[in-house]
């Protein structure tokens, strides 16, 4: 696939006109990477791709600031369905996210205890809970080190592709 | 109604179609969107919205998996395809029916024989509707060379899987012939996994007109007339009307007769389009495909006609049955359908970006479906389709009026879109006068760009 720089120029001005700062593209063959590159801190380095299995981004609590946090890959219309983390506090906390829909569990199984709880200390690679579609079960990793905040997605509940699942407060120093 | 949550697998204009149509019949909808499409206008008129995957079509609205899911999860009994994406994807059907759902359209088996042109073209010929001059598939260039010299240059290479006007290619001497039949092969291979292509006369001088059907697969089967759908661009369709006016009584008869005649034969359920090319210079129509979805430009239809055929697709898969007998549907005036793309002419690339102004025009004369809104960001990852204005008259030259009358008034700021084209092409001496063929387009588009550059 081939791309026009007046295509690219269309891209750039989606971008400059949307709230988005980061935006990548995945075409065929193609790969499109464009960011405002501001410096914002909300988004620094967090790398955010359309492709990518677990997102996690880390976002300006609630209350700290006026907008909204932004975890779109793509430009954001007006009227947003998901469901933005409550968090509480000042602390930049991270966002685990659904990396696709369907049913959430916290657990492996009814009598099992929960993978993680409020406070459960958390490694890149911890498993936070897993998704089900249609009998088939993806595990959900914390993709951050820290410490749960809290456990927003409900266990045997459907969530949705992007929807946050758990807040993680990132350990000191690591990002 | 025997359903109570349909869930809704498109997106755009038509999701927002399906989900008023949803309303309109009392049962809830459920829109699934990418994560680029969450703040489109579908989540504001559906029941439920669920996010199914990023924005890439793969991941979201071509995500089988994530779509039945969607559609179990959210407690739906059926899934309406809308058109484009999955909507003629017969493995679509079966993990609908596997999942309990029902899935508002053809049944699997019908699909996969009007999908195939070859098999299409068959059912035809064994029911008597005529196919254009040429073969079954070819495979070696030596049949490909007998085959059109008995045909004539120029021929039509065609891929047996293709549709919508892909993968074709005209070739227009034998010396052509082998290497484009190579590319035409290896390029069908490569978009639709199956490489078989086979020989048809191209017609020069050319309307394309088709008959609308609605069956209920219990062996009622009525036509919804035609529509004329000649003005395209690479065979993608830009203005359409309902019904065909261009063409003697008489051949329009043959037409809409052939038309149930096949779609019976293929014990067509549900709405469906059967495509026919008609050559003017010799009076005759051939048989093209049979489109198994709601196709873009049913507003013309449903404008003349009166009936709802989204309405009447639900209640047909509902099993509610088909509740209109051929005596009732009768044409009421004309209607014409401009589409409004975020487009650039004369190279027709796509525009995106935000709305900052979209005023839709009103009158009692038009119709226009849009899922656009001021402020709306168009996305660059799907179809630029942006709104269809529809002008319904007593004829064809006050619906041309009054479609022109609501592009003239439809208001768009933000993005380029193919509007002022529309407004030219409207303007066209050939256009107002009906006298145009399916090759007129690209001389109006060069006309166009001349003016503008």
């Amino acid at each position: 696939m081939e791309i026009t720089s007046e295509e690219v120029l269309a891209v750039l001005r989606v971008l400059q006109e949307s709230d988005v700062e980061v935006l990548d593209i995945r075409l065929g063959d193609l790969e499109l990477h464009a960011s405002k590159a501001t410096g914002d801190h909300h988004l620094n380095g967090t790398g955010m791709s359309a492709t990518r299995a677990v997102e996690e981004t880390r976002v300006a609590a609630r209350g700290q600031g006026a907008s909204t946090p932004q975890l779109v890959e793509v430009p954001e219309n007006t009227a947003p369905v998901a469901r933005p983390a409550p968090a509480e506090g000042n602390a930049e906390l991270a966002e685990v996210r659904a990396p696709i829909l369907g049913i959430y569990y916290t657990a492996s199984g009814p009598d099992a205890a929960p993978y993680v709880t409020v406070g459960s200390t958390v490694q890149e690679d911890t498993t936070v809970g897993l998704i089900e579609v249609m009998k088939s079960f993806s595990t959900v990793l914390a993709g951050v080190r820290g410490t749960v905040r809290d456990i927003l997605a409900k266990n045997g509940e459907l969530v949705e592709y992007g929807e946050t699942l758990v807040l993680i407060e990132p350990e000191q120093g690591r990002q | 109604m025997t359903f109570k949550r349909v869930l809704i697998a498109n997106r755009g204009e038509i999701a927002v179609r399906v989900a008023r149509a949803c309303a309109a019949l009392g049962v809830q909808s459920v829109a699934v969107v990418s994560s680029a499409d969450r703040g489109s206008l579908v989540t504001q008129v559906a029941d439920e919205v669920l996010c199914i995957g990023p924005a890439p079509s793969r991941d979201s609205y071509l995500n089988i998996s994530a779509l039945v899911a969607a559609a179990k999860y959210s407690g739906s009994d059926a899934v309406h395809p809308g058109y484009g994406f999955l909507a003629e994807e017969p493995s679509f059907v079966e993990a609908c029916t596997d999942a309990g759902l029902t899935f508002i359209g053809p049944p699997a088996s019908v699909m996969r024989q009007v999908g195939n042109k070859l098999a299409a073209r068959a059912l035809a010929q064994e029911v008597g509707v005529p196919v254009a001059p040429g073969s079954v598939a070819v495979r070696t260039e030596a049949a490909a060379n007998r085959i059109a010299a008995e045909v004539g240059y120029p021929v039509l290479i065609k891929a047996a899987s293709g549709g919508g006007g892909r993968g074709m290619r005209v070739v227009h001497s034998s010396a052509q012939l082998g290497p484009e039949l190579q590319t035409a092969s290896a390029e069908a291979l490569s978009a639709f996994g199956d490489g078989t292509v086979y020989l048809e006369r191209y017609i020069e001088n050319a309307r394309h007109v088709e008959v609308q059907l609605l069956g209920d697969g219990h062996g009622h089967l009525v036509h919804l007339w035609d529509r004329d759908c000649s003005i395209q661009r690479r065979y993608q369709k830009i203005v359409e009307e309902a019904p065909v006016t261009a063409l003697p009584d008489h051949l329009r008869e043959e037409i809409l007769s052939s038309a149930v005649r096949l779609g019976r034969a293929a014990g067509y359920q549900n709405a469906g389009t059967v495509e026919f090319i008609v050559d003017m210079e010799r009076e005759a129509y051939y048989f093209l495909e049979i489109n198994a979805r709601v196709q873009v430009e049913h507003p013309v239809t449903e404008a003349v006609t009166g009936v709802d055929i989204v309405a009447n697709q639900i209640r047909i898969a509902s099993g509610e049955g088909l509740g209109i007998s051929q005596d009732e549907v009768q044409v009421d005036g004309h209607a014409v359908e401009a589409r409004i793309n975020a487009e650039r002419v004369p190279g027709f690339s796509p525009s995106p970006g935000r709305l900052s102004r979209w005023e839709p025009p009103a009158s009692e004369r038009l119709r226009v479906d849009t899922h656009c809104f001021p402020g709306y960001l168009v996305p660059p990852y799907y179809d630029s389709l942006l709104a269809k204005v529809i002008g319904h008259d007593t004829d064809r030259p006050h619906a041309i009026a009054a479609l022109g009358a609501g592009l003239a008034n439809l208001v768009v700021a933000g993005v380029e879109t193919t509007l002022p084209f529309m407004r030219h092409i409207l303007g066209q001496r050939e256009f107002r006068e009906n006298a145009f063929n399916t090759a007129w387009l690209p001389h109006v588009i060069e006309d166009f760009s001349e003016k503008i550059r």
